[in-house]
């Protein structure tokens, strides 16, 4: 998976917001709300990198454009979450987790249930 | 076939020649008169006549070389049938062909079904049928040579050269854009900053461009590019610049793209390729590539505004001296050279004005009167009832003589001198006017990035480094190899080349000269020869001297600028141009040594005429800028025009700067900036240069204190920062600058070396 900038993420969550499939207008209102000013063809430009870097198809309905995700938010998640631990932790889970810890970013009922998921996962 | 392409292709070349020349009288009767933009899509014109083949009915070219052909047609059949062979010295090459007619036996031989007539005997049916006739036997020859694979076939053998380097060049041209590309492409990274997206995106909308733009930020390069046809983009070097810069290179390279250079610029390539062996093409080349910036230039100002212009011309500067540090490291542009062709594009940027209707009638009617010719030229096309023979003579000189003097550009050529036994290859950078010389085994790989801005160089390359030579434009005509010769032992001494390669790049220098024109070969023969040098060399200088007077007389850019005369802070201009000076308001002055002078007062300027003391500064101001225009430029100082009066006492002098600073508005911050304290001027001098902001560095740095500079020299020095290096270089005292070459030339940096002791 290719790595995406902070302004064409911006752009992919108000798709994956919106199911995963949204026109050019509805990217542009939602853009406004968030105080965007972006410009058309700034949002243009980023739409079609976004698309030659595989993360969405294109499509008209009509005369109007529609893009479709094809990463899942998830997917990309999960992707960035692994680039993150190789790259800061070289892959050692246990140290993001203590951080997580120490930090107070995870509490300690947070892990609880996380060590409960996982108890199941493995009855399962 | 192959006789009616080359009598086609010799008849564009001609007609494209002839229209080339009228074309080129033209625009230099012309010069500023005509728009840009005009000067620079005429040549679509010539261009087009060099490569479609349409023409009309009784057209010159086409009436010439039909007359040429029935003439020869008659003369031939004549000494036929006389059976006399070929004596005269033009008909040496038609006996080549004609002693294809050996061949005809048996290549008839082959064709034994066809009842072959007898040699054209000059009858009125032998004519007609001649054509046909000697097509077959072409086809038949080369069919014949096919399957045996021996080379034959004099026509044949033109056109395999002509094919060969067509081809070859076009070949060539396509590698070189392509390797250049992915050279590009490993260095791009896209802009994702949505600030910088949207200023593109409202430059593209001013214009009116639909299609969006890709933006890439690109460490490797100088300056920005725009590139790519399908999916469109520009590159900008890695450099921070401000909102209003970024909006004129934005809109430079839009209008580019607007416009479709690209497109001309590769249909001249094509054009060049096709008619390589025309040495009128490769001026075409460089005539078009030259007045595309130009009217690019043109173009975008036409749209802005006085105060636009200005930041039009403010980045410009800007980029100048950037390119001057990137680009061209070794260059040896002086100062005032560098500010003089500064002026002149800065001038031709303030000088824009809408063309007048005499101007707009009298294009149309130049547009009209070549397209005329366009036509009136023609080409021959198609088949005429004639022997093709006397083309083949004509082909047959051109090529030769051609072959000589062919001209290489962009293809690498491989020499080995005799002399020295150094094997070097010569590569010319057509953009940049710039040749390098590779010698040691060095490849393309190990050629400085850049080359000449502006003017011409000549660099030469090893392995372990380069050293350049340089040369603006004028020097190139006159002096040039004197002021190469001149560099190329300052070099010799400081140990920068050897002997001998100091020898080779003179060697190779004569050369180019004659290649390009330059000098003819006669002008040549003495400098191959030593001891001519010093005779030709002074008489180069006294067309040199007589050059400069003539650009001086020339010269009326228009400068305008800020100053402070306290407690005034006065923008203002001269040598306006006459016509724009009628609209404003004027006034008459007397300066100190009494002497009147017209001055013309804008408007937001006007209400200062009733205040004593503003106008007692203004006089002051206009007669020390009468004083300096006149000693340090050797220009009078005309039509002085008052932008702008600001009240601005002493005390409110360090908030104006820090104003001025802030606003980016480089003339306000220069006019005071001698006024501040050493601290001041220190702490902006840092601030310039952790904010990169080079235009304004360059002006603070040269009022800072010796010891300061110094250290701030070395500091650049020590960062490796050669941009700000090139600048703080420039007003630091010769010790000093002595001290650092030689610590250059200890650690090897000898692009520092060569920067310094260029300077």
């Amino acid at each position: 998976m290719q790595q995406i900038s902070e302004s064409e993420l911006v752009l992919m969550k108000i798709i994956w917001k919106n199911g995963g499939i949204a026109l050019y207008s509805y990217i542009m209102e939602e853009l406004e709300k968030d105080g965007n000013e972006w410009k058309k063809n700034t949002v243009l430009t980023l739409l079609s990198r976004l698309v030659e870097k595989n993360f969405l198809k294109t499509g008209k309905i009509g005369r109007r454009n529609e893009y479709r995700a094809v990463v899942a938010e998830q997917e990309f998640q999960a992707n960035q979450t692994r680039n993150f631990l190789d790259k800061v932790y070289e892959g050692n889970v246990g140290g993001l987790v203590s951080t997580l810890l120490q930090q107070d970013i995870l509490s300690e009922a947070e892990l609880k249930e996380i060590e409960a998921f996982w108890e199941r996962r493995r009855q399962e | 076939m192959i006789e009616e392409f080359m009598k086609m292709l010799l008849s564009l070349s001609f007609s494209g020649t002839c229209l080339f020349l009228l074309v080129m009288m033209i625009v230099r009767l012309a010069r500023n008169r005509l728009s840009r933009r005009w000067q620079y899509y005429i040549w679509l014109l010539v261009v087009l006549r060099f490569l479609v083949p349409v023409t009309f009915p009784n057209t010159v070219t086409g009436q010439l070389f039909q007359n040429v052909e029935q003439a020869v047609a008659g003369r031939h059949a004549a000494d036929s049938a006389a059976g006399g062979g070929a004596e005269d010295i033009e008909e040496i090459a038609a006996s080549k062909a004609w002693s294809e007619e050996g061949q005809e036996d048996t290549a008839d031989k082959i064709k034994n079904g066809e009842g072959q007539p007898d040699k054209a005997e000059g009858g009125g049916p032998a004519v007609l049928s001649e054509p046909v006739r000697l097509q077959e036997e072409l086809t038949v020859t080369f069919e014949e040579d096919a399957s045996s694979g021996i080379p034959g076939g004099f026509l044949l053998w033109l056109f395999v050269i002509w094919a060969v380097g067509a081809f070859g060049l076009l070949m060539r041209k396509i590698t070189v854009y392509q390797s250049y590309m992915r050279f590009l492409k490993s260095g791009n990274v896209e802009v994702s900053d949505p600030a910088m997206l949207n200023l593109l995106a409202e430059a593209e909308e001013a214009l009116g461009i639909g299609r969006t733009i890709e933006l890439y930020r690109n460490p490797m390069i100088a300056s920005p590019i725009m590139t790519g046809f399908f999916r469109p983009g520009i590159v900008m070097p890695d450099k921070k610049m401000t909102d209003k810069e970024l909006n004129c290179v934005f809109t430079h390279e839009l209008v580019h793209f607007k416009y479709r250079d690209m497109f001309y610029k590769w249909l001249v390539q094509v054009t060049i390729c096709v008619h390589w062996f025309n040495p009128f093409v490769w001026l075409l080349g460089k005539e078009v590539n030259r007045r595309c910036e130009l009217s690019c230039d043109e173009k975008v100002v036409g749209a802005l505004s006085a105060q636009a212009r200005k930041d039009y011309g403010d980045t410009l500067l800007s980029f100048l001296k950037r390119e001057e540090a990137y680009r061209n490291p070794l260059a040896s542009i002086t100062l005032t050279e560098g500010a003089e062709q500064l002026i002149e594009r800065l001038g031709a940027i303030m000088d824009y004005r809408k063309k007048t209707k005499p101007v707009m009638i009298l294009t149309t009617a130049l547009t009209m009167l070549l397209c005329f010719f366009f036509a009136g030229i023609g080409a021959y096309a198609g088949q005429h009832d004639a022997e093709p023979k006397k083309d083949m003579i004509q082909t047959n000189d051109r090529v030769q003589s051609n072959d000589e003097t062919q001209q290489d550009d962009t293809v690498q050529t491989k020499h080995t001198t005799s002399k020295k036994d150094t094997e070097y290859s010569v590569l010319y950078d057509e953009d940049r006017n710039t040749w390098y010389i590779l010698v040691d085994g060095a490849t393309s790989d190990d050629m400085p990035v850049g080359g000449a801005s502006g003017g011409y160089a000549i660099v030469l390359v090893r392995k372990s480094g380069y050293a350049s030579f340089s040369f603006s434009s004028y020097e190139m005509k006159f002096g040039f190899l004197k002021r190469l010769e001149a560099q190329c032992q300052e070099a010799v001494a400081d140990g920068g080349i050897s002997e001998a390669e100091a020898e080779l790049i003179q060697e190779v220098a004569v050369e180019i000269a004659v290649k390009e024109g330059i000098l003819t070969e006669e002008e040549a023969e003495p400098y191959m020869d030593k001891n001519g040098f010093a005779e030709m060399a002074e008489e180069e200088q006294d067309d040199a001297s007589r050059k400069v007077d003539e650009l001086k007389e020339k010269q009326y850019a228009y400068y305008q600028r800020t100053r402070y005369e306290e407690p005034y802070i006065i923008e203002y201009g001269w040598n306006l141009h006459e016509e724009d000076a009628q609209y404003y308001l004027h006034t008459e002055i007397l300066l100190e040594d009494q002497s009147p002078m017209t001055v013309g007062f804008a408007s937001e300027a006007e209400a200062w005429l009733e205040d004593v003391e503003a106008m007692e500064a203004v006089t002051k101001l206009l007669w020390e800028t009468k004083q300096t225009a006149r000693s340090r430029f050797g220009l009078e100082m005309e039509r002085p025009f008052i932008v702008r009066i600001l009240y601005l006492p002493p005390e409110n002098v360090r908030d104006f700067a820090k104003q001025a600073y802030e606003s980016d508005n480089i003339a306000d911050f220069s006019a005071v900036v001698e006024l501040l304290s050493e601290e001041e001027k220190e702490s902006y001098c840092e601030r310039s240069y952790e904010e990169d902001d080079v235009a304004f560095f360059s002006i603070i740095i040269s009022e800072t204190e010796v010891d300061y500079m110094t250290a701030f020299l070395e500091k650049c020095y020590e960062n490796n920062d050669m941009t700000y290096f090139s600048i703080a270089a420039a007003d630091v005292p010769v010790t000093a600058k002595k001290a650092l070459m030689r610590r250059a030339l200890q650690e090897e940096r000898t692009d520092y070396y060569y920067l310094l002791k260029n300077m």
